[in-house]
């Protein structure tokens, strides 16, 4: 297995949990070997699309993460293609490989595009079926969890978007950020500068974001940070658009397009990505990511979850 | 013994063996000014030199030059060796040889027995200098002694520095105290501090890695080393191991943190400063690193500002933040002292910076890493030599940027990729190549790779366990061969891989099987193992985190407490119900769906969505209809350019009775279709159904 991204899956499969610190080390050497091109971030990008193909979950906040079990999840609507997801130890790529032999269905290894300066993705495990009986057994077989569809499940879960936890002010002198939506980037201030998305360090170190809106201050993560800032201060803004697929029947399918600067939150993220079982598309002209075979349902709970109205253009 | 040469004894023990010296290190230096100050503090009337011939033996032809004074050790020995050893005055007289050796031509080895026979005011040939210089042999064994004794006394009396090399040899042992004189001490433990050298060098720098930063240090800046010392530095250099690493690494793994001041009785711990650039190269600030048993301590500027340090998360001092660097102090340096601690930046034009593992920011360092990212901080006059050093590095990820700090320029994504891209550039050296050269190491180790099983790393006598694909990189010791390359040792197998030592070798390239290897060099070898993996089931922490979900899931990930009830990775808990998918794989002319109540519903054909062409395999694009099926349905009727078809979507006892309306046409007319197709009884009964209204229809 030379493949990066398919040895980074196995990786961090052996190794169950860990700290983020050790796994960017370990990327980072890989990269070194593999990917003379990639650029600063790249680690970042590798684990949130990890995050996003549910092969692992990341507690960015404490700095550590664990591989997630491996699951068997339908694709909405996608003529019968189901997508194998989570940990691949070396052990469960020899039962798979068993599996695969003993007939019942056929497995496609896909991989998803990313440019010169990303790490590789694993390849995305996609299994046709003819009958979702035979799938669940298959899966029960192969001794993963079946969830019957996950982009739906998933979507139906999703939170409203809210402010819950208060916390104490910025400590005055103190290195203080804030997050300007047009440049997408945080800026210093020497003070908070009304309500909006904030950015410090605290005293044990941890770079935290937090929200200020009307006085008060709240705990929260930069993505959801961002779309609680879309909300109150440009409620018009359309940065999710939904657009439906031209071909015949599929009308209440289609592509998600979310702009640059403003990246869903992971669970998000994931309902997006297990729509289609690949990465979403990285278009560089448009600045936006495309997630593919988007059920309209699916999109409008996003929205709704992250406070915004869909768009209907794909600029 | 002579009174005089006692009396010599008596002065040399108190001055470098007296109760002030123990536990540090002890260096035996008298020029001809500290003999000078010894003789007129002590009020002692003959020479040194005079003092050690008069106890030389020249008249018994039999018996060693020196036999007078070892049988004194003899007897000193069997009364316990109490003290420092007899040979004291013999010793620090070779020490004043070897200081005088003329800085002009080096201490070349001739030198100085001319010196040491000079000082008994012999002749520099004849018979009487060739005896002296044989009888050196049994000075070297006392200066063995002396460093035995004082290994023996724990520290006692000092530690020893005395030490040699193979080039030396017998001369080593005074050359090697001679080299340092005090103030030379009271300055090495400045550029110990600054080095960022820990307290017993608990790191294990080797001698040769402290000789290169030395050389850095002492760069294009008057350090005040003295000249000897200097000079020695240059002829050492790119030698192998030399007096002078030794000696460093001595000097080193005694150095208790401390600096060198006697008038303040060695009490103040020194520490380098570091420069740190923070948030993605906006802001730059002073780090310092928290020195043991200081958690709170204050520090100033000469007659200026004083700062009160506070020990905080990653082991870091908080408190220097309103200390903000300026081009002035990057230029000049920065000095911090309080009564406890000594902070020091030193000077220099081009800053290495690497990420902290704890802080997570870029924060200056002492040595390249290769295939590690560096950020490097440079001065804007000599901005276009590192910036074609760095290009020559290869890859294309360094950036320039501006840097926090007004003449400066950031250069960021700096790394060594490639190998001989990489030796190349160390190779064509230039005035900045000194800040790419890797640690030099004294041992083989292990770096980087993917580790896995760390839990069975402690004691067991093997470097790491590793995921095959993900073998570690061998650093190499340093170099001792003509060619400065070292050969790598395999398995037992002594390949012809012969490597440069500054850089890293990656055994990833070579195919190994699973199971444990050995690498290394003839000398110094790693063990470590390799694994395609090593758990059957799901290894321990697999899914310990996910959203907790009550109705909805939580906006934050946590440790799950019930799994069945978490998202994680793609598993959820059954929250909805969704409707049974029906697939038919072979190309469907035109399909229903059939309820037992007279609803039909037309399925509508689906072309393959463009999304699927352009992103998955054409094999997975056969023919194909999903279809949804709404709650209620209970037949699919489907036609192929073959024949009709029937499949039932529930189970037999789940298929209600049929009963559709007499003007269900469309119904009947779907059922009859297929109705030949299936003789399940339950079809039948839709059948007959079907034919009630189709014959209805027909009267």
């Amino acid at each position: 297995m030379t493949d990066p991204g398919d040895l980074l899956l196995r990786w961090v499969s052996e190794q169950g949990a860990g700290t983020l610190f050790d796994l960017k080390q370990g990327m980072w050497w890989l990269a070194a070997r593999h990917c003379p091109d990639i650029e600063p971030g790249a680690p970042g990008r590798w684990l949130r699309d990890a995050v996003a193909l549910a092969h692992m979950d990341i507690d960015w906040h404490n700095r550590r993460w664990c591989a997630a079990p491996p699951v068997l999840t339908r694709l909405p609507q996608a003529r019968g293609l189901a997508v194998l997801t989570g940990s691949r130890t070396a052990a469960f790529d020899a039962r798979l490989t068993q599996a695969v032999q003993d007939g019942l269905v056929e497995l496609f290894r896909v991989p998803s595009t990313r440019p010169p300066r990303d790490i590789p993705l694993p390849v995305s495990l996609i299994v046709q079926f003819d009958d979702e009986v035979g799938l669940a057994g298959w899966a029960a077989e192969l001794g993963v969890s079946y969830t019957p569809c996950f982009a739906l499940q998933g979507a139906a879960l999703l939170p409203p978007l809210g402010l819950e936890v208060r916390t104490s002010k910025p400590e005055f002198g103190k290195p203080l950020e804030q997050y300007d939506l047009d440049r997408r980037e945080y800026q210093l201030v020497r003070s908070p500068q009304g309500n909006g998305l904030y950015r410090l360090k605290r005293r044990d170190s941890k770079r935290v974001c937090q929200v200020l809106r009307d006085g008060e201050w709240y705990e929260t993560s930069h993505e959801l940070g961002v779309y609680l800032v879309v909300e109150s201060l440009s409620p018009d803004a359309d940065v999710l658009r939904w657009l439906p697929e031209k071909d015949c029947g599929r009308e209440r399918f289609g592509t998600l397009y979310v702009d640059w600067g403003y990246p869903l939150p992971d669970l998000h993220r994931r309902v997006a990505v297990m729509c289609s079982g690949l990465a979403p598309r990285i278009n560089a002209h448009a600045e936006n990511l495309a997630y593919d075979n988007v059920p309209k349902t699916v999109a409008m709970k996003i929205a709704d979850s992250l406070g915004q109205h869909l768009g209907e253009n794909d600029e | 013994m002579k009174a005089a040469y006692r009396q010599w004894h008596e002065a040399l023990s108190t001055e470098f063996f007296g109760a002030e010296h123990a536990l540090r290190s002890a260096v035996l230096y008298v020029d001809d000014e500290i003999e000078r100050q010894l003789a007129e503090g002590q009020g002692i009337g003959t020479s040194l030199a005079q003092a050690v011939a008069d106890e030389l033996t020249w008249s018994d032809l039999d018996r060693p030059l020196f036999s007078g004074v070892q049988s004194e050790v003899v007897q000193w020995e069997n009364d316990g060796s109490k003290g420092p050893p007899p040979s004291l005055p013999v010793l620090s007289l070779s020490v004043l040889a070897a200081t005088r050796m003329a800085s002009s031509d080096g201490m070349l080895r001739s030198n100085f027995y001319g010196r040491w026979i000079h000082l008994f005011g012999e002749q520099p040939s004849g018979y009487r200098a060739n005896k002296l210089q044989k009888a050196f042999l049994d000075v070297a064994a006392m200066w063995e002694q002396l460093d035995a004794w004082l290994d023996e006394a724990g520290g006692l009396y000092g530690t020893s520095t005395v030490s040699t090399d193979d080039h030396y040899w017998k001369i080593g042992y005074p050359i090697s105290q001679a080299l340092i004189r005090g103030s030379d001490r009271q300055i090495l433990t400045r550029f110990f501090a600054t080095t960022r050298l820990r307290p017993r060098n608990r790191n294990g720098v080797s001698g040769r890695e402290l000789l290169r930063r030395l050389c850095v240090w002492t760069a294009g800046r008057d350090r005040h080393l003295s000249p000897r010392l200097m000079e020695e530095l240059a002829n050492a250099v790119g030698t192998g191991e030399t007096l002078i690493t030794s000696l460093l690494k001595r000097l080193a793994d005694d150095w208790d943190g401390t600096l060198h001041e006697p008038e303040r009785e060695h009490r103040r711990r020194a520490l380098g400063l570091r420069l740190m650039v923070a948030d993605r190269g906006s802001r730059l600030e002073w780090l310092a690193e928290t020195v043991e048993a200081l958690p709170e301590t204050e520090v100033g500027i000469p007659g200026g500002r004083a700062f009160r340090l506070r020990e905080e998360y990653g082991g870091v001092y908080d408190g220097l933040e309103s200390l903000h660097p300026s081009p002035q102090q990057l230029a000049h340096g920065v000095r911090l002292e309080g009564d406890a601690l000594v902070l020091e930046w030193a000077p220099q034009e081009v800053i290495l910076l690497r990420m902290h593992p704890h802080l997570g920011e870029w924060v200056s360092t002492e040595y390249f890493e290769p295939g590690e990212q560096h950020w490097i901080l440079a001065a804007d006059s000599v901005v276009g030599d590192v910036r074609a050093m760095v290009s020559a590095l290869g890859g294309r990820t360094v950036r320039q940027a501006p840097a926090p700090v007004p003449g400066w320029k950031l250069f960021k994504g700096v790394r060594a990729v490639n190998g001989s891209a990489f030796a190349r550039t160390l190779d064509r050296g230039g005035a900045h190549a000194h800040v790419l050269e890797p640690q030099i190491r004294q041992y083989a180790e292990l770096s980087g790779g993917l580790r896995i099983a760390s839990e069975y790393r402690a004691g067991a006598g093997v470097a790491g366990h590793f995921l095959r694909g993900g073998a570690p990189d061998l650093l190499l010791p340093a170099s001792e061969a003509a060619d400065g390359r070292v050969k790598v040792v395999l398995d037992g197998c002594t390949e012809k891989l012969r490597a440069d030592p500054r850089v890293p070798f990656p055994l990833c390239v070579v195919p190994l099987e699973e199971g444990a290897h050995q690498v290394g060099t003839a000398e110094s070898s790693q063990v470590f193992t390799l694994h395609d993996g090593l758990h059957e089931a799901l290894p321990p922490g697999t899914g310990m985190l996910g959203y907790s979900c009550d109705g909805t899931a939580q906006r934050e990930l946590t440790d799950v407490e019930d799994p069945e009830a978490a998202i994680r990775g793609a598993y959820t808990p059954e929250s909805i119900r969704l409707p049974r998918t029906e697939l038919v794989r072979r190309t469907v002319l035109e399909a229903v769906l059939i309820d037992p109540h007279g609803g039909v519903r037309k399925v509508k054909q689906q072309t393959v969505p463009a999304w699927m062409e352009s992103r998955l395999p054409e094999d997975a694009l056969g023919p194909c209809v999903e279809v949804e099926v709404p709650t209620g349905y209970v037949w699919l009727v489907y036609r192929t350019a073959a024949r009709w078809s029937v499949r039932p979507l529930a189970g037999a006892a789940d298929i209600p009775e049929p009963a559709p309306s007499s003007g269900d046409f469309a119904w009947a007319y779907a059922v009859l279709s297929a109705a030949e197709r299936s003789q399940d009884p339950a079809w039948l009964d839709y059948v007959a159904a079907a034919d009630g209204i189709a014959g209805r229809q027909g009267a």
